[in-house]
């Protein structure tokens, strides 16, 4: 099988290095430099300097203590390149054998130095690079504010780059959203590369907690935030033209933390925190109903009536996590080793995790101009996720009403049963089995020609499971379906891995005295194989049985889905005497997913760059670095796996008596054209260090327009094919600015204030939606249940009926509904039949086309750091359906008990059996207190009574308070699964989080 | 990345052909093997140009019979819904409209749910009806050397074609065939008609008797919804006592569950509706489950005529052809013939009291035996229709799920997703 050839091929691989680590010749120190890298006004110590012999390719990296050491010098004197993702390159001057070098560096607004892995052809400077590249220093961030996840790291710090969470419950992963909406069918969700190697990016996965069907696991919270060195995010074609296919949504790689030269040091970090769901009483809306004996309104609280029960509705989680890590080695090796185990609980008890992750990476320099680096990665974990959204304690908990009658007495309330008998009855959890691991081999030729080859490859095991064991006497009070009282097991083994074979090489020539050239070639080979194969019983006969073979009736199913990619590409750069730099390229990619009649698509680039500050005329003082940037390129987004294929489906039945034999049925129409969708992007815009490095700006311009867009178009059922087919006929239009600011407002020995400020604004329409099969005529408008695709406004709008107007007749029914006409005047909204006669108007746009954060960092007496990240998003709409279902579906509110105190356009809607409900299209623009914290660095003095060399101690909280008008419990509840509907309906909100946070260095 | 010129040493020239060799080396390879590499496993999709081969057609005709069983079980337990067989019983906004009889043409539900759950009807009805004319298209283009029993194979495809434009024609208000123009429900059973005719001459000759059987009550079906109650007594009469041509159902996949036992008596997501409680009629089997439905506030009532998910459920039957005699004919005859099937074995009911000589009475008395009689069997939404019963609960009542009032839909429309998106049908209604 390509599986396990490919994992061979790994091996094989893998032990090339390690042969190479057996077999390096011992290399003779004869003359060394040697020192310590620190802070410029504070003198602490930098971890993860690069330090380099200008001109030889040598080099060392800093160790914790800010230490360096360079073995085998040739010469009396040479020169250092200093270099620190976030501080100003220094170059100085030392002598050979000079072991006592102290070299302070200053943080830097802007650094066009700093080397780029991302989107380039091999490892490129910043100043070279003709698009923004978010860079996220993760060591940092997890100093200061220790972040759960990859996503919280990203969220706030990258603009352009949305995280959209949807859930709070422990274990949940958000969708990441690069650049407002670039497809109309396909994944919104960016390309991940760990180390070079792409890996699992799904979202959504996991036990289908949130009813009707959808999950809420990310792989990307596989990921620990404690093993990243940096995280490099590119944001569209522009930049992501060398990834080709799949491109389209940006490029997030998350390089890891590598071990450096020097002595070995061992961390260990310890963190214990809680989470809660704040305020809840008053943000699970009370209902409201009549008694039917008195006529007296009764209201229902469900988290004031538990907590005077003395069951509180909701607990406080716990959040665990143990981290240990061991790097150091020589010139020759160095390797980094970490493990963590997290434990952590959330507000309800069927909600909580354990993970463990360890990580090793190895890299050996047995001779001069070659390195070998391994990375390896593995996690197991477990995800115990509660029911959410249509079902689960959460429905029940909002649409409940008041008990009258014993039933409901016996419910508490509570809509169909109370939250105890969820809990006991219903496990949904997730088991994984992670494992990733690359090799990567790069070889130097002098300083002419530099490659390198990537072999990775990302391995999940997923086990999910939707388990319901027989019911005790208790829960059969509420779940009277038999089938439900039965006890019911749902389990899905979905095995997932991505195989990566990257070669990139590059040919560095001068062509005259002042242009250099650069040329480089690679190719690329991706697989994508999902295996899954899930079990399905229903009916055990006793309690204790949990597994599938234990019940009466079985049900099985296995599906296989493999994609691979192979594309080439090749640029050229010219580089003008380091100070400007004109690139192109070209990219060309294959997919077996394109159709038949569909083979090679060819993807172009071509950017520039103009380092102006270093022009010798350059006579603005104040501003001390300017790169001017433009960059125009192209990506494709691949179809699904099969969709091009006509393909009919195997089912069983369908002989006389012959239940269980073979029978098809139709399933796909396919399409043989289908082809990758397609975006340009131009970006302009420009880095700039002001004021003496003290502030920086990066902004940005875009413009991505996609082409051949692939539509999901609904087929006419008579042809005799279920559902929809893809067909590339969209375009959609996405611009948008991007504003990075970063600050250094006080800098001082004894009080440092810095501060930095993120914001996007996007914009984006359809463009084109194809013809009218009927007419041939350009298609205005696609609706999509309460959303529609329509010329000139955003990907999947809301557009509904608006009521403008009603009024009430004797008896308290809004009569005479108005609505909006769309032409500025009203018109009735229904007709006799209560069937929708108005047109349908836009109310908003689902996704936030405003976004930012601003955060400030001010730092005591060089050991305390007090830090806060306030992030907004703005200009969005999103669907309040629990408002829906408790007024207008339950009538559970004073709109339905008293109507007449109210607006009657606004009854007119609660009143109808749903189709006026424009009330429930609200503002979701929010405001959020996200990260706070207070980090301590503690005196060598006291650290070193316990033997250790450093420690810090950091107290942070996360979500403390939202500002908002959504009429919903949090403005960031929804759906996971959904790439453009925002539906709130019974999800948990994001926690509230207290965590303290200790590490130690020896 | 720039690098300085003087640094190029004296291995450069060989490295520079190992560079190029192992570039051109890689280059070649590559290129060689893209198709190679291209190559992906799909063992799981059966792609048309693969299955469209004269060896497979045994398993597309199975094909063709799944496809009917599965729409007609959803068609049974929706229409059983929109008509008095059931109510709704869910907190399903979506499954209201089909109970509350206020499915409008824009609503998605009944037009493209899918087998396996409940509310989708016209998509299931649709591919049945494509999945047997493209068999008995396929069919025409073999030979009886290529395919072995071709008679046979053609024979029920065009039974099961039949049946699907029965279905299309009497629960929806039009169709379409083959994204083709709308049609009235005059027009499906015209095609209807054709079809059973085309399977009664296929099944002649090899002698399928049940296969002819089951087109003999399909055409007289037919030609009675267009009116033409001679030619249909007189196919009816062609069918003996006893025939049963069943769909068969089992609990081996979602689709091919008996979809009535599982939304009503497993799901409990609908209710046997009140108008056929209480009946004490062994042909109206309905029970108090004792307990709530789907949703805990409606009291679930049970059928008990379809006792498991493999229940079969009747296409046609002997006592259909009976009742469409009984039409036919009317007066003394048609009630001695209902009389005759109240005192089969199994049922023993006393005999009608109904004057022969009003015939809205013994109208009256078909309709109610055909209710009684067909009871589950997919009959009871056309007989509203072309008997003109009164709706129960009747047009502006309160619908007491999820607010609202009862509808006075009797066939659902054709969606709106057949309307956009086929070329030769007018425009959408919004």
């Amino acid at each position: 099988m390509q599986q396990s050839a490919f994992s061979a091929q790994f091996a094989a691989s893998l032990g090339l290095g390690l042969s190479l680590l057996v077999a390096a010749p011992a290399v003779a120190q004869t003359n060394a430099v040697g020192g310590i890298v620190v802070t410029g006004p504070t003198e602490r110590p930098v971890a993860g300097a690069q330090v380099a012999i200008r001109g030889t390719g040598r080099g060392a990296v800093t160790d914790n203590d800010g230490r360096f050491r360079i073995a085998d010098v040739e010469g009396a004197t040479t020169t250092l390149d200093i270099r620190r993702i976030g501080y100003r390159a220094v170059v100085r001057s030392v002598r050979v054998g000079d072991l006592d070098i102290r070299v302070p560096i200053i943080e830097a607004a802007v650094e066009l130095n700093e080397v780029v892995v991302t989107g380039t052809a091999g490892a490129q400077e910043k100043r070279s690079i003709g698009t923004s590249v978010a860079k996220v220093n993760a060591v940092a961030v997890q100093e200061i504010a220790p972040a759960p996840s990859i996503t919280s790291l990203i969220n706030g710090r990258a603009p352009g780059v949305v995280v959209v969470p949807g859930t709070g419950v422990v274990g949940g992963g958000p969708r990441i959203r690069i650049r407002g909406a670039a497809s109309f069918s396909l994944s919104d969700q960016p390309l991940l590369y760990i180390d070079g190697v792409r890996v699992a990016n799904d979202v959504s996965t996991g036990p289908r907690s949130q009813f009707f069907g959808s999950g809420v696991v990310s792989r990307l919270g596989d990921i620990d935030p404690d093993d990243i060195e940096s995280i490099e995010i590119i944001k569209g074609p522009a930049a992501a033209t060398l990834y080709g296919t799949e491109a389209n949504n940006g490029v997030i790689q998350v390089i890891t933390k590598r071990g450096r030269a020097g002595r070995t040091h061992f961390t260990a970090t310890v963190r214990q925190g809680a989470q809660w769901f704040m305020n809840a009483e008053n943000r699970i809306p009370e209902t409201l109903s009549r008694d039917p004996v008195s006529g007296a309104t009764l209201s229902w609280n469900p988290v004031k009536q538990e907590e005077a029960r003395g069951t509180p509705l909701f607990k406080t989680g716990q959040i665990q996590n143990y981290n240990v890590a061991l790097g150091g080695g020589s010139d020759l090796v160095r390797y980094y080793l970490s493990s963590s185990y997290d434990r952590d609980t959330g507000i309800e008890p069927s909600n909580h995790l354990w993970r463990y992750s360890g990580s090793a990476n190895l890299q050996v320099s047995p001779y001069k101009n070659i390195d070998v680096s391994a990375s390896l990665g593995i996690t197991q974990q477990k995800i115990n996720v509660p029911l959410e959204a249509g079902g689960g304690m959460w429905f029940s908990a909002f649409f409940g009403q008041a008990p009258t009658d014993s039933a409901t007495r016996l419910r508490r309330g509570f809509f169909s049963a109370p939250p105890e008998a969820f809990w006991n009855a219903f496990n949904q959890y997730q088991s994984v089995n992670r494992f990733t691991g690359s090799v990567q081999l790069s070889h130097r030729l002098g300083q002419w020609f530099t490659h390198r080859l990537t072999v990775g490859n990302d391995i999940t095991g997923e086990d999910n499971i939707d388990e319901l064991e027989r019911l005790g006497p208790y829960e059969r009070n509420f779940f009277t379906n038999p089938v439900t009282q039965g006890g019911t097991k749902f389990t899905r083994r979905r095995e997932l891995s991505y195989a990566t074979l990257d070669y990139s090489g590059t040919v560095s020539l001068p062509v005259t005295s002042t242009i250099h050239s650069n040329t480089s070639l690679g190719a690329q080979y991706y697989r994508r194989r999902e295996y899954a194969l899930a079990a399905r019983g229903e009916g055990f006969p006793a309690a204790g049985l949990t597994v599938v073979d234990a019940t009466a009736t079985t049900f099985g199913g296995e599906a296989l889905l493999e994609n691979s990619t192979v594309g080439f590409f090749g640029q050229q750069q010219f580089d003008l005497s380091n100070r400007i730099f004109l690139t192109g390229a070209l990219r060309v990619d294959n997919n077996s997913a394109f159709g038949d009649d569909f083979k090679w698509v060819t993807y172009p680039k071509v950017s520039a760059t103009w380092v102006i500050n270093e022009e010798p005329w350059w006579s603005l003082g104040w501003v001390n670095t300017l790169k001017l940037r433009a960059a125009y390129g192209q990506t494709g987004q691949q179809p699904q796996v099969n969709s091009a294929l006509r393909t009919f489906a195997a089912i069983t039945g369908g002989l006389p008596g012959g239940a269980g034999q073979a029978a098809v049925t139709p399933s796909s129409p396919g399409n043989a054209n289908l082809a990758p969708e397609r975006a340009g992007e131009i970006e302009v815009g420009f880095d700039a260090g002001l004021l003496g490095d003290r502030v920086g700006a990066e902004v940005s311009y875009y413009n991505r327009k996609t082409r051949d867009a692939i539509l999901s178009r609904d087929l006419a059922p008579s042809g005799g094919f279920p559902g929809q087919q893809f067909v590339n006929i969209g375009g959609i239009t996405s611009s948008g600015i991007e504003l990075g600011l970063r600050a250094t407002l006080i800098s001082r020995p004894q009080f440092g204030w810095d501060a930095a400020f993120n914001f996007s604004h996007n914009t984006n329409e359809v463009t084109d939606l194809g013809n009218d099969p009927i007419t041939g005529k350009p298609l205005e408008f696609i609706q999509i249940g309460a959303q529609r695709n329509q010329i000139g406004s955003p990907v999947r709008s809301y557009y509904d009926l608006r009521v403008v107007s009603a009024t009430f007749d004797a008896n308290g029914n809004a009569i005479n509904a108005m609505c909006d006409d769309a032409k500025g005047g009203t018109t009735a909204c229904l007709d006799a039949r209560g069937q929708a006669i108005a047109p349908r108007v836009f109310l908003g746009r689902p996704d936030a086309p405003t976004e930012g954060s601003v955060s400030n960092t001010f730092t005591l007496w060089r050991r305390l750091r007090l830090y806060g990240l306030v992030d907004f998003k703005r200009g969005h709409t999103q669907l309040d359906n629990n408002l829906r279902a408790r007024c207008q579906v339950f009538r559970l509110c004073d709109f339905n008990l008293n109507p007449t105190k109210y607006d009657p356009g606004l009854i007119a809607q609660v009143q109808s059996t749903g189709v006026l409900r424009n009330f429930v299209y609200n503002d979701a623009s929010f405001a959020k207190l996200r990260e706070v914290s207070a980090s301590f660095a503690l005196p060598e003095s006291y650290v070193r009574r316990i033997g250790a060399s450093g420690a810090s101690f950091t107290l942070s909280a996360r979500n403390l308070h939202t500002w908002t008008k959504w009429t919903g419990v949090d403005p960031e509840s929804y759906f996971v699964t959904e790439q453009f509907l925002r539906t709130e309906q019974a999800q948990t909100p994001q926690l509230a989080q207290f965590i303290t946070s200790l590490t130690l260095t020896f | 990345m720039r690098h300085n010129r003087q640094t190029v040493n004296g291995y450069r020239s060989v490295g520079r052909a190992c560079a190029l060799a192992l570039g051109a080396a890689l280059a070649a390879g590559a290129l060689a093997g893209c198709d190679t590499l291209l190559e992906v496993e799909a063992p799981g999709t059966l792609e048309e140009k693969t299955l469209f081969q004269p060896a497979n057609a045994q398993v597309i005709v199975a094909g063709v019979t799944a496809d009917f069983e599965c729409a007609f079980t959803q068609y049974v337990a929706v229409m059983g819904t929109v008509a008095d067989e059931f109510g709704d019983a869910q907190a399903n906004a979506a499954t209201w409209d089909i109970d509350r009889r206020t499915a409008f043409p824009n609503t998605t539900l009944y037009s493209q749910g899918q087998c396996g759950g409940f509310g989708g009807v016209y998509t299931p009805v649709s591919i049945a009806r494509f999945s047997a004319d493209n068999a008995l298209k396929l069919l025409d283009g073999w030979t009886d050397e290529e395919v072995p029993g071709r008679a046979t194979l053609i024979a029920r495809s065009a039974l099961y074609s039949g049946y699907s434009h029965i279905l299309l024609g009497e629960g929806f208000c039009s169709a379409a065939i083959d994204r083709g123009p709308e049609l009235t429900p005059a027009q499906v059973f015209a095609l209807a008609e054709a079809r059973f005719t085309r399977a009664i001459e296929a099944a002649t000759a090899p002698g399928d008797v049940a296969i002819k059987n089951a087109a003999l009550v399909g055409r007289a079906r037919a030609r009675v919804n267009q009116g033409k109650l001679t030619e249909a007594a007189a196919d009816a009469a062609l069918v003996p006592d006893g025939f049963v041509f069943n769909a068969n159902y089992s609990s081996l996949s979602g689709r091919s569950e008996n979809r009535v036992f599982r939304s009503n008596n497993s799901s409990g997501t609908i209710t046997a509706d009140p108008a056929v409680r209480g009946l004490n009629d062994p042909r109206v089997p309905v029970s108090d489950a004792g307990r709530g439905g789907s949703l805990p506030t409606v009291r679930l009532w049970t059928q008990n005529k379809y006792t498991s998910l493999s229940s079969p459920i009747p296409i046609a039957t002997w006592r259909e052809a009976v009742l469409i005699r009984a039409e036919a004919a009317g007066g003394q005859t048609a009630v001695t013939l209902l009389n005759q099937l109240r005192a089969r074995a199994g049922v023993a009911l006393g005999p009608l009291s109904v004057s022969t000589g009003d015939p809205a009475a013994v109208r009256a008395a078909l309709v109610e035996e055909r209710r009684r009689e067909l009871f589950l069997e997919s009959h009871r939404l056309f007989d509203t229709i072309r008997f003109n019963v009164a709706l129960s609960p009747a047009a502006g009542a309160p619908f007491p799920n999820g607010g609202g009032t009862y509808g006075s839909l009797k066939c659902l429309p054709l969606p709106d997703v057949e309307r956009v998106n086929n070329p030769n049908i007018g425009s959408p209604t919004t």
